[in-house]
């Protein structure tokens, strides 16, 4: 579905905040974007979503160049959902928030409306459809900028660091909510740097540091003993920690808690 | 250029603009201009202000054409177009070679204007490049939402007011910020000025406010002598 | 407790003594913003500086005095900012425009129609009294040809009049609900 194909980009000339980066994302994938500040995973999306155009290389949705193609006919196929949400708000209710980027697509108003009604359900909105966007909490602004971006029925969804600020709660229910869109076959591209949700939630993660990738694989591969994730400004989860830790003890793996077996086979120890 | 006072650079801008408007002939004019432009790069200012000071000769290109195809004649036409450009000149280069903190101080202290519109005034040009990286996300953010500007007139106005609508609530949401952080630190209380702040004459003022007072006598008797 | 000369600030939400200036200054920035982006037309740079310190004394609603402030400063930053003919004009327009804002804000009208579109009125009425009063100085003081001003200048004003009227219009409520957290919309009003 996404091809990124030797990707570089410059803000500044001779500074490459992205260099020949390639994968691919195929359609109903769980993939995480990681890596510290500045190492280049916002501008890589930015870059699938045409907000910026490659210096070298190119991206392929579908087979077509989106270099050639405007943001808003990208946003047709993937939908993209930023960190402040209070960026896109700007009408009066929850409803006629959401059903700005279907009427902006060309859909019907029967259309519309049926892809709100769903987006809303899918996003535990329902509920406050006629509420006042500007005074609802971050996560549930965060929900209406999801669910904005999930009633112009997009295959892949591509969500910047929608964690970002929200407490415990909140950030359960979001990845929960991308877990189950994606169980319905939603390709799911998470820039993150919480390593905690990462490692629970999704299947591949692809590591950037300083512009280019340097891992890209499952989160079990990730925490594996060999991998020093710290030179690449990650730290491992607390659960891989504690795993670890009790197998330097000598604690068999058959031992452990059942939520630190998985960290112990991340540490290789099958 | 040697350290000037923030009022000697207030006192300039406002001369220029005098000599712009004594001036007549589209030779003066543009010697005004030249100087301007010599004292852009005395001033060591930051690439960006070069670029707009550049940018006012497109906006007067535009401004002699329209004169001229209303009716204007071309010298006249010439001569407003320079006048435009030394005048904006003068407050451009007047905020690239000062800090905002210095140009308040002497608006409240030596102007004697009330702290609030000082800080009004200051506060404003201080967030145009925060609302300009804002409305740069704005736009971002709805074209993921399929928002493509162009279309009928009715089509731009609305598509117009989808990235300032959200800009609008946002400085609302920030204002309340900025007026607690304001009133917290004792806004409004007389004290401005604070570290760093150096806002009085010294003899390179005096001679520059001399100067530019005997320039200003010199252009008002040549204009107004037969 | 001892009394140690400390003092207790207390802020709200919707007033305070610098929420109008905050909200003013931010306005004015937009509004630079905007006018930096747009083209002159004729020698004057559509105004959009007008409908920006228009919404700011329609939330605020800060009297004439203090409107006549703003002006200023909005005339100020115009000057700074302009691509005009005769940017100091801006000096006289500019708080001209902001009390005409003020004074029409600050009728007390009965009828619900009329309430609800005071922000378009006021807005219009601004940018009508700013523009005349501009274009009027720039021709006097820059002895511009009468057909430049009526064939150049007087349509500028009124095009930018008929935006700034719905620019306002459509801006102010949601806006003024966010400011003051409840719906001011006189339409809506016994309807909750």
């Amino acid at each position: 579905m996404l091809e990124v194909q030797n990707v570089s980009f410059c803000y500044k000339p001779g500074e490459y905040a992205v260099n020949n980066v390639s994968f691919t994302v195929s359609g109903g994938e769980f993939v995480a974007i990681a890596g510290r500040n500045g190492s280049g995973k916002t501008t890589v999306t930015r870059l699938i979503m045409a907000l910026l155009k490659p210096a070298g290389g190119r991206i392929l949705l579908d087979g077509n160049d989106a270099a050639s193609l405007k943001t808003a006919a990208i946003a047709r196929q993937v939908g993209y959902v930023f960190q402040n949400p209070d960026r896109q708000i700007f009408r009066d209710t929850v409803t006629r928030e959401i059903a700005y980027g279907p009427e902006q697509l060309g859909f019907s108003p029967a259309e519309v409306e049926r892809a709100v009604d769903a987006a809303m359900a899918v996003t535990g909105l329902t509920e406050l459809a006629g509420a006042y966007p500007r005074t609802l909490s971050k996560g549930q602004k965060q929900r209406v900028a999801i669910a904005s971006a999930l009633a112009m029925e997009p295959r892949m969804l591509i969500l910047d660091e929608p964690t970002s600020g929200q407490d415990a709660k909140e950030k359960l229910r979001l990845l929960e909510l991308f877990t189950r869109l994606n169980a319905k076959g939603m390709a799911i591209i998470l820039v993150t740097h919480d390593m905690e949700l990462l490692g629970r939630f999704t299947r591949r993660v692809i590591v950037m540091a300083e512009g280019g990738k340097v891992f890209d694989g499952p989160p079990a591969r990730l925490f594996a003993a060999d991998l020093d994730v710290k030179e690449w400004g990650l730290r491992e989860p607390a659960a891989v920690r504690v795993a670890r830790k009790l197998r330097e003890l000598g604690v068999p793996a058959a031992a452990l808690p059942k939520q630190l077996a998985g960290c112990a086979a991340a540490e290789g120890a099958e | 250029m040697a350290k000037v006072a923030p009022l000697t650079k207030i006192v300039f801008t406002v001369i220029v603009s005098l000599w712009a408007m004594l001036l007549e002939s589209p030779q003066a004019l543009a010697a005004l201009v030249a100087g301007e432009a010599l004292l852009f790069a005395a001033a060591r200012v930051p690439a960006a202000s070069y670029k707009a000071f550049g940018s006012l000769g497109f906006f007067a290109a535009l401004l002699v054409g329209m004169q001229y195809a209303l009716g204007a004649s071309l010298e006249f036409s010439i001569a407003i177009g320079l006048r435009m450009v030394a005048m904006t000149g003068s407050f451009i280069l007047l905020f690239a070679a000062t800090r905002i903190q210095d140009l308040t101080a002497a608006l409240v202290r030596q102007l004697k204007v009330p702290q609030e519109y000082a800080f009004m005034f200051t506060a404003t040009l201080r967030f145009i490049p925060d609302f300009f990286a804002e409305i740069k996300a704005v736009q971002e953010a709805q074209a993921c939402r399929g928002y493509c500007f162009g279309g009928s007139l009715i089509k731009r106005l609305k598509n117009y007011l989808t990235i300032v609508q959200p800009l609008v609530l946002r400085a609302i949401t920030r204002s309340e910020t900025m007026a607690m952080s304001l009133e917290l630190r004792g806004f409004g209380r007389g004290v401005t000025g604070g570290y760093g702040t150096s806002i009085g004459l010294a003899g390179a003022d005096y001679l520059a406010l001399a100067g530019m007072a005997i320039g200003t006598v010199a252009i008002g008797l040549v204009r107004f002598s037969f | 407790m001892d009394d140690k000369g400390q003092k207790m600030t207390q802020v709200e939400k919707t007033g305070g003594q610098t929420r109008w200036l905050a909200i003013t200054a931010l306005f004015l920035t937009i509004g630079v913003i905007l006018r930096l982006v747009s083209p002159s037309i004729a020698g004057i740079t559509p105004n959009w500086l007008i409908a920006m310190y228009c919404l700011a004394i329609l939330i605020v609603k800060p009297g004439w005095k203090k409107a006549a402030g703003i002006g200023l400063v909005a005339g100020v930053v115009s000057v700074a900012t302009s691509k005009a003919i005769f940017p100091y004009a801006n000096l006289v327009s500019e708080p001209v425009g902001a009390v005409v804002c003020a004074l029409i804000v600050s009728l007390p009208v009965r009828l619900t129609i009329i309430r609800y579109v005071i922000p378009a009125i006021s807005t219009v009425a601004s940018t009508l009294a700013s523009g005349l009063v501009f274009i009027t100085v720039t021709k006097l003081v820059m002895s511009i040809p009468m057909s430049v001003y009526l064939f150049g200048m007087l349509p500028v004003v009124l095009t930018v009049a008929s935006v700034n009227c719905v620019v306002a219009q459509v801006l102010y409520y949601p806006a003024a609900r966010l400011f003051t957290g409840k719906d001011v919309d006189p339409t809506k009003e016994g309807k909750q």
